[in-house]
């Protein structure tokens, strides 16, 4: 089965959290999972203002599940605030995962070229199945 | 604006106007009358003036008669135009009995009637008689004309007449003068107590719609944006739920901890949808204007408020102070009530687990005209990059304790309603929310 190595989860909610952690790993397709809970703490792992200890090769992740609504540092601020990192090799594959099915928020996402798609909460064990695969097909 | 006072206004304005068309009017008939006097005596002077002349005239006719027998029928027209111009002038005269004309023709010293009745009489009787009798007569005729004051007694009526009417003039100068007065103080009073009241309403109708535009704007965009939170908001926490059902049937059989906590995040969802609910209608409350303002006890409010968060301040450990230099306020009790809540329920909120001493005070003293009421605590503090928009719809200070984003909403909400405003005083080391109202109902 396809295997993706590492998944960021930013999200403020941590009941969503969870939810998420469990139905990734229960998928089998995720390798290590662990989570920030703001667009700032996301941004400061990528600028190497901080750290998560025992990451290893698990940072930078192959993943980021973002959610939009959150204090501090909302998504949308997050993808601009992370589109002016100067980065070196793969960079991540942007997932939006909110509890938002508004067509505006979805227009706004599409112009930042990170984000390979929109899911709506909550994940589904078949829906993070099928985004592991796409991401394995897309990284050849 | 009233619509009492805008009927009043317009009642004025129609007076208004009512009175200058009546003085415009009252000016034109003055003078229409005056001219008309005026003209009238225009014609008795001439006609008096004449006289002087036919007097002449008929003295030289007669002459002529008497001396070549010619011109007779010339003599009696004279004297017939004579007669007919005192006729009228004198009929004109007796109906002004007491006037300075009238004393002229029938008083001391020109009694002018009776002189020139006598001199058309003498006249007359020239014509009727003949021979030494007409000589006789052309004697008494020509003493009267010639060495009398005769001339000079109809000099005095023309004098007399003109005089008169001078008099008249004058008086239609006075009036006109008077009406001309009465018109300009009419104006004046109009454009004091009419014109400028009218202008000034205007003025300020016109800008209470511009205020009032720039509000309806104001708040048309928070409800665009309410709306889109509050749908957000409300379906964010049934997403959640329905995830926690996916794993807890999912985890039922192999791991019933988690299908427990499961549950009990569900039964959280479900509580903090509750909140939001009651939230949601409490602002759509604090839109609606409510007009009675009571003498409010903060201290009342203050003790009332901590005995239903007890249970929360107990269990995060906090001491609450209460320092109300300033007890009493003229106020909405609902509003105050719920800007003191919201302070409080966000200050225990935002308890810092990692201090020894918990402390939250709510103060409050008069500064000016004001009531300032300040909750403070020694909690985990505001981003300070955040404190100018803390007081925002649906901003979170902090990602780890929940919240709806409502509540200091609310607070700057009332706050505006009552007239006042609210500030953050200090972001962190001790956190100091502000609040500020007028201590005297505005009228």
């Amino acid at each position: 089965m396809s295997q993706v190595r590492s998944v960021l989860i930013v999200d403020d909610n941590p009941a969503d959290v969870e939810i998420a952690k469990l139905l990734l790993s229960e998928s089998g397709c995720y390798g290590e999972i662990y989570s920030v809970s703001d667009g700032r703490e996301a941004f400061e792992l990528f600028n190497g203002e901080s750290a998560v200890d025992g990451l290893g090769t698990a940072f930078p992740p192959t993943l980021i599940l973002l959610d939009l609504n959150m204090p501090r540092m909302n998504g949308f601020e997050f993808l601009e605030a992370y589109s002016t990192l100067d980065r070196e090799g793969e960079p991540p594959v942007v997932v939006v995962l909110s509890s938002s099915s508004a067509v505006e928020d979805r227009e706004r996402i599409e112009v930042h070229d990170v984000v390979h798609g929109f899911l709506t909460k909550p994940i589904t064990i078949p829906a993070a199945i099928e985004l592991a695969s796409q991401l394995n097909a897309t990284n050849g | 604006m009233s619509v009492g006072f805008a009927r009043t206004i317009r009642s004025y304005y129609r007076a208004g106007l009512l009175l200058v068309a009546l003085a415009a009017t009252v000016a034109f008939a003055g003078l229409y009358a005056g001219l008309a006097d005026q003209d009238r005596y225009a014609g008795l002077i001439n006609t008096s003036g004449r006289q002087r002349m036919l007097s002449q005239r008929v003295v030289l006719l007669a002459s002529r008669l008497q001396l070549s027998g010619q011109g007779e029928s010339e003599l009696a027209n004279a004297i017939a135009e004579f007669q007919s111009n005192h006729e009228t002038v004198v009929s004109w005269v007796r109906e002004r009995p007491g006037s300075p004309v009238h004393q002229v023709y029938f008083g001391a010293p020109h009694f002018v009637d009776r002189v020139a009745n006598e001199f058309v009489s003498n006249c007359l009787h020239f014509l009727a008689q003949s021979g030494l009798e007409r000589d006789r007569s052309f004697d008494r005729l020509l003493s009267q004309a010639v060495r009398g004051d005769f001339l000079k007694r109809l000099n005095s009526a023309v004098a007399s007449l003109q005089n008169n009417a001078e008099v008249r003039i004058g008086w239609l100068k006075t009036g006109e003068f008077v009406v001309l007065l009465v018109t300009w103080t009419l104006l004046l009073l109009e454009a004091r107590f009419i014109f400028r009241p009218m202008v000034n309403t205007a003025v300020d109708s016109m800008e209470q719609l511009r205020r009032s535009e720039t509000e309806l704007k104001r708040t048309n965009e928070e409800l665009t944006q309410f709306n889109y939170r509050v749908s957000h908001d409300l379906v964010a926490p049934l997403r959640t739920l329905l995830g926690q059902t996916s794993v807890a049937k999912l985890k039922f059989e192999q791991d019933p901890t988690l299908t427990r906590d499961m549950l009990d995040g569900m039964a959280k969802q479900a509580q903090s949808l509750t909140e939001l609910i009651s939230r949601v209608s409490d602002v759509a409350r604090a839109d609606v204007r409510d007009g009675t303002y009571e003498n409010v006890s903060l201290e009342a409010v203050a003790r009332d408020l901590l005995d239903v968060h007890a249970k929360a301040i107990d269990e995060a450990g906090i001491e609450v102070s209460l320092s109300l230099e300033q007890e009493h306020v003229e106020t909405s009790p609902q509003r105050m009530r719920q800007i003191l809540d919201n302070l409080l329920s966000n200050a225990i909120k935002y308890y810092d687990p990692n201090k020894n001493e918990r402390r939250i005070s709510i103060r409050s003293r008069k500064e000016s005209d004001s009531l300032v009421l300040e909750v403070s605590d020694n909690g985990v503090g505001i981003d300070p990059s955040m404190s100018s928009d803390i007081f925002d719809i649906f901003v979170r200070g902090c990602s780890e304790r929940g919240g709806n984003g409502l509540g200091l909403y609310l607070v700057r909400k009332h706050a505006e309603r009552l007239d006042g405003s609210a500030r953050v005083a200090s972001p962190a080391n001790d956190t100091v929310l502000q609040v500020s109202l007028p201590m005297e109902v505005a009228s």
